[in-house]
């Protein structure tokens, strides 16, 4: 299985190099104050949770499915060797996040800190649940057509969201909470809900690697 | 002996194709050379037994164990080299070393420098000859004992074609070790094979040693006022045209001495191949 993390994150080392020069800019952009570090986390959180896509094309455009499936690697590791690479490039944002996040603390930033760390964290777990969507999908249905009805499945989930929050008083119900937690001097347990937020959220692939072991499984190369 | 590869009533059923039911068993030390015309399930057959396709019905067992067990003693080459473009071989080194436990990464590098292919390069920028040069050294270097090769020749020049021939030959040397290759270079397939088997529209309508068919099978040329002289049981399919009418004959011996008149010459696998896909059964 390691073989296989290995030969993905080889063949997106010209993507990954683009990605560091990428990143280069973009803290320099964030120091001289073009925007703002919650901004730069927040994009290169969305960019690592979109590598799988870029894996299963190149798997595609090499033909490697059925030469893989000849390997003396069960259909289970191989999908886990792709959730492994997920996470892994999850872990590094994380990590660059945290590193980001400490500096601002250090510096005496505690506002800066705490927004860059919201920020990673709403974008690290919104990349878990997307994933969780989107690779079962695409073990179904194939990278291309994956895109297309996970496009079409996140506008509508944004819909439902507008729907809830604004014509059926979800706003209210959140400013109401709120207020009950600060009548209540819990404010401190808003400062756990990121991260529990980014645990359920990575918790979510748990099951997705089922499904998409339970589809991979029957799937004719 | 175990037999390198053991078929039993394999069926694959698609909407509009259905393979087999196949019998199929190669001893081991030998060469079993598929043929067919495109689209007969060569492929298909292949896949099915390396568990890329799920087969509708029948048992695949592989040097002895079913295929799931044998994987990692099975080399593959398929009819595309399945490598990233933007891989080196010193990177499938690196990645297959992590897949197989019997990886030798020396004799990996002895096949490259053999094949004169340079470890840092990279695979896009390979010819067609040197990308299924590099799936061989791969297929090679965990020292396997069956090889699986779909079109492993196909695409290549004569020299290259004959380099890799003769790795064949070297493999099989060991009576432990087989070969499968599927493959329309028919003269390749004189060249090194043990067995032929020909599929034709997902059945296998010929099957047995090379030399024992090619010995006996023959083409008969004659008239077509000859032909109705001729026992309909004598001949396999016949080929008419405006100039010339031939027949395939399954004896040429029994069927020269049956009509002494008639010339029955030795015949090809590609005439063989001809005669099943466009003769006439009689």
């Amino acid at each position: 299985m390691t073989g296989l993390i290995l030969k993905d994150f080889l063949c997106l080392r010209k993507v990954l190099k683009s990605y560091l020069i990428i990143l280069v800019i973009y803290v320099g952009l964030t120091v001289f104050g073009v925007w703002s570090p919650a901004f730069t986390v927040g994009f290169f959180s969305v960019m690592a949770a979109m590598l799988p896509f870029t894996c299963f094309n190149l798997d595609y455009t090499a033909k490697w499915e059925p030469y893989g499936a000849a390997l003396p690697v069960s259909r289970n590791q191989t999908v886990a060797a792709r959730y492994c690479t997920l996470l892994i490039m999850q872990g590094v944002v994380a990590a660059l996040e945290l590193v980001t996040a400490g500096v601002f603390w250090l510096a005496g930033d505690r506002e800066e800190a705490l927004s860059t760390l919201l920020a990673g964290c709403l974008c690290l777990g919104m990349g878990a649940v997307l994933n969780a969507i989107i690779l079962p999908l695409i073990y179904k249905f194939g990278a291309e057509r994956a895109r297309v009805i996970f496009y079409a499945a996140f506008l509508g989930l944004i819909g439902l969201a507008v729907l809830w929050l604004v014509p059926l008083g979800g706003a209210e119900w959140l400013m109401d909470t709120l207020n009950w937690l600060e009548g209540r001097n819990m404010m401190g347990l808003l400062v756990a809900i990121p991260f529990l937020f980014v645990a359920v959220c990575f918790l979510l692939l748990v099951p997705s690697w089922f499904i998409s072991c339970a589809i991979y499984r029957r799937k004719e190369l | 002996m175990t037999n390198s590869i053991e078929i039993r009533g394999l069926v694959k059923e698609y909407k509009d194709f259905t393979l087999g039911p196949i019998d199929l068993t190669l001893p081991g030390g030998a060469i079993l050379g598929l043929i067919g015309e495109n689209g007969a399930g060569k492929t298909t057959l292949m896949r099915c037994m390396l568990g890329v396709t799920v087969p509708s019905a029948g048992t695949v067992s592989l040097l002895g164990v079913p295929w799931e067990e044998a994987k990692a003693d099975v080399g593959v080459v398929m009819d595309d080299c399945f490598f990233y473009e933007q891989l080196r071989p010193k990177d499938v080194n690196s990645v297959l070393k992590r897949v197989y436990r019997t990886w030798d990464g020396g004799l990996f590098r002895d096949y490259l420098d053999k094949f004169r292919l340079p470890e840092t390069k990279l695979i896009k920028e390979f010819s067609r000859g040197m990308r299924m040069k590099l799936s061989l050294a791969s297929a090679l270097a965990h020292r396997p004992r069956l090889l699986l090769l779909d079109e492993a020749t196909a695409g290549l020049d004569p020299v290259v074609r004959d380099e890799i021939l003769d790795e064949f030959l070297g493999f099989v040397s060991d009576e432990d070790h087989g070969i499968l290759i599927s493959s329309h270079i028919t003269t390749d397939l004189e060249k090194v094979t043990d067995y032929i088997a020909y599929l034709h529209h997902g059945k296998i309508v010929l099957c047995g040693e090379k030399d024992r068919l090619l010995e006996t099978y023959g083409r008969l040329a004659c008239t077509r006022e000859d032909l109705t002289s001729i026992d309909k049981n004598d001949l396999v399919a016949v080929r008419r045209s405006q100039y010339a009418t031939e027949g395939l004959v399954r004896d040429r011996t029994a069927f020269a001495r049956k009509y002494p008149g008639l010339t029955v010459e030795p015949v090809s696998l590609d005439e063989i191949m001809v005669f099943m896909e466009k003769g006439e059964r009689l």
